[in-house]
């Protein structure tokens, strides 16, 4: 089964989150969609109890696959299996379902976006906003990895705490992304002081600029 | 040498390795190990071999991650100034994961992403 929709969580959710998810669902499930929800980070955590009955009707399952990322899993949960109906799954199987065209829905409260309508770009653009805490920066930095395995043109752009990265300890691990052309990368120009120079090389854009790289890109992931 | 799936003995010394072949504990890792834990899957380590456990060694050092073949292949091309480097290469090297087996070689733990 293809993913015409991915639902991306990274996040774990509350209240309100979990009924945007459950809006979302039943949404791209009423509209015959193929749809994936795929847990990454914190968000595994949805993974330990069962998936919800109501997103079982009669035909539903067909058309919805419920993934959790492996390794978020079995660093939260190590050997524990995730819930009924929830599969262990791999970044790069994300990627390639991006690849291949899915949209991503959008989930405001998790910061992800859908694929920005006039964006005709190739590349997609990864706005890390969140500080660096592990495991978060780590799994932040496999998703990229993951899509620059199967080639993905991306870029990142790092913006309010997510500036945090691009000095060290943290750059040490994103700075492969420059060493081998892996992703270009962007930040916030405001949000650094001026005169300090980052350890992670990249371009920094005023907000009008930012706003562009958006509108431009093939789709957008906000982590 | 003599192996088991817990360990490799050589030299009179006996080193502990994972449930994956990996090493349980990376300082244990020599190159003399290196050889021992590629003989264990019956593979010969040649110069190109050794580029490659060295490369991931050093990026693992370096970035904290276990390479991508991509960049290995990067990496490879730049080094021996050859642009037709590719997976193939790679896979010729060590057929059954260029990538897991060179970091098992290496001495790195088994990598936990799924990548």
């Amino acid at each position: 089964m293809t993913a015409q929709v991915v639902i991306f969580l990274r996040a774990e959710p509350g209240k309100r989150t979990l009924r945007r998810l459950d809006q979302a669902v039943a949404r791209n499930l009423g509209h015959r969609r193929q749809t994936l929800v795929f847990l990454h980070g914190d968000a595994v955590s949805l993974a330990v109890d069962n998936c919800p009955e109501r997103w079982r009707s009669p035909g539903a399952d067909r058309r919805l696959e419920l993934q959790v990322c492996t390794a978020a899993w079995q660093r939260r949960h190590p050997g524990r299996q995730p819930a009924s109906g929830w599969q262990r799954a791999s970044l790069v199987g994300l990627w390639d379902r991006l690849l291949r065209g899915a949209d991503i829905d959008c989930l405001v409260d998790c910061k992800v976006q859908p694929a920005q309508p006039e964006g005709t770009g190739a590349e997609f653009l990864i706005e890390v906003s969140a500080a660096p805490v592990e495991p978060g920066s780590t799994e932040m930095l496999e998703l990229v990895l993951a899509g620059a395995s199967l080639d993905a043109q991306m870029q990142v752009l790092f913006r309010g705490a997510g500036v945090a990265h691009l000095d060290l300890p943290d750059a040490r691990a994103w700075q492969q992304l420059h060493d081998f052309e892996l992703a270009r990368l962007f930040h916030a120009a405001g949000a650094r002081p001026e005169g300090l120079m980052p350890a992670l090389p990249s371009i920094g854009l005023d907000s009008k600029a930012m706003a562009a790289l958006a509108h431009q890109a093939r789709a957008v992931i906000y982590l | 040498m003599t192996t088991s799936d817990a360990w490799i003995e050589f030299d009179g010394r006996r080193v502990a390795l994972d449930a994956e072949g990996h090493l349980a504990n990376p300082a244990d890792w020599s190159p003399a190990v290196a050889v021992a834990l590629a003989e264990r899957d019956g593979v010969g380590l040649g110069d190109d071999h050794w580029w490659l456990i060295e490369f991931v060694r050093d990026h693992y050092h370096r970035y904290g991650t276990v390479p991508l073949m991509r960049q290995a292949i990067m990496a490879w091309r730049r080094a021996s100034g050859d642009d037709t480097i590719g997976s193939r290469e790679l896979y010729r090297l060590l057929p059954d994961g260029p990538i897991r087996l060179a970091c098992r070689y290496a001495g790195l733990p088994a990598p936990e992403s799924c990548i």
